[in-house]
């Protein structure tokens, strides 16, 4: 048990967390009669894991900076019904979601034709990194969008299986099951990655 | 909300995939960048509203007032159109009346009172020994 941080500071995490809690809440508060510096230190706040969260659904950087500016729009046009005891960031989250599927199903490209034969060879010039890069995400291209959030939020993010269903609004098992789908079909295509990353 | 990389020593996980996965998925690290977009964020924002419920009622009142104003007006025209309705109805009827084949004598037509018997006098000074 060496490897608890001490009281002292486990108390002062605590204490910073409520603190930040109480600025944000402060933040809201103030937004939903209307100020806008209130809500831009929301939006600076929220917008790289806003932008992680968008990312993760779409398949370009333009499509989930679209989806963040249209997820911040939507929450700004909602705040009247948001409830100040809820988690502010994950609601916002939420519609960020939303606003990413929206665009990817509007987006909906599907290249799987050229994949199987691009993807058998081997990359042995670690120089080739936009190879690599255009393999990966030509295999990416190829999971549903569902399937593609929930391998980046849960391996890249880190988020739990039952945020992510959370944030896709989808149950906790299905976020399971497509996590398993979407690495075995990931393994599948890009199945020399091992040997050779 | 901060999420930790442990996801990795989970089951099924590739460190390769994930390895790979991350550095496509890295978001821009410049602040620059960040600036801009909230830049970008802010300036959508410029021409919407804050939906408080002043300002619902305030967008709906323009909309109630017209409403109000066309129940009004339709209200009025239901009432003049009954109005006029009944009116024909009663003239017709009046009409039908007069246009029947209903025989009436020429007496009673022409009579300006109440026409009554012969003996009618007697009935009245001797209602009882009549």
């Amino acid at each position: 048990m060496t490897d608890r941080p001490p009281l002292a500071l486990v108390g002062t995490e605590s204490e910073a967390r409520t603190a930040d809690l109480a600025a944000e809440r402060a933040l809201v508060l103030a937004a939903q009669t209307g100020d806008r510096s209130a809500f831009a230190g929301l939006v600076q706040r929220h917008q790289r894991r806003a932008y992680t969260v968008a990312r993760a659904i779409v398949l370009s950087h333009e499509d989930a900076e679209d989806a963040v500016q249209e997820g911040f729009l939507h929450a700004y046009r909602a705040l009247e019904r948001f409830r100040p005891e809820q988690a502010f960031g994950a609601w916002l989250h939420r519609i960020v979601a939303n606003a990413a599927l929206d665009i990817a199903r509007r987006r909906k490209v599907r290249e799987t034709d050229e994949l199987p034969e691009t993807l058998a060879s081997p990359h042995r010039d670690p120089a080739e990194a936009k190879e690599l890069r255009e393999r990966l995400d030509a295999a990416l291209a190829t999971l549903g969008e569902r399937q593609r959030a929930v391998i980046v939020l849960h391996d890249v993010e880190g988020y739990k299986h039952a945020e992510i269903g959370d944030l896709l609004g989808i149950p906790e098992g299905t976020a399971r099951s497509d996590l398993h789908h979407a690495r075995t079909h990931m393994r599948r295509l890009l199945g020399n990655l091992r040997s050779t990353s | 909300m901060k999420h930790g990389f442990k996801s990795d020593r989970s089951a099924g996980a590739d460190p390769a995939l994930s390895a790979l996965l991350r550095g496509a998925y890295a978001p821009p690290a410049e602040d620059a960048y960040w600036e801009r977009l909230e830049q970008r964020v802010l300036a959508r924002l410029s021409d919407t509203p804050v939906t408080a419920w002043w300002n619902v009622l305030s967008e709906w009142r323009l909309i109630g007032a017209a409403a109000a104003l066309l129940a009004v007006v339709l209200t009025g025209a239901t009432i003049v159109r009954e109005l006029s309705s009944a009116q024909t109805s009663s003239e017709m009827a009046a009409g039908a009346v007069i246009e029947s084949g209903f025989s009436v004598d020429e007496a009673t037509l022409t009579a300006r009172g109440r026409r009554l018997p012969p003996d009618a006098p007697e009935r009245y000074l001797e209602p009882f020994g009549y």
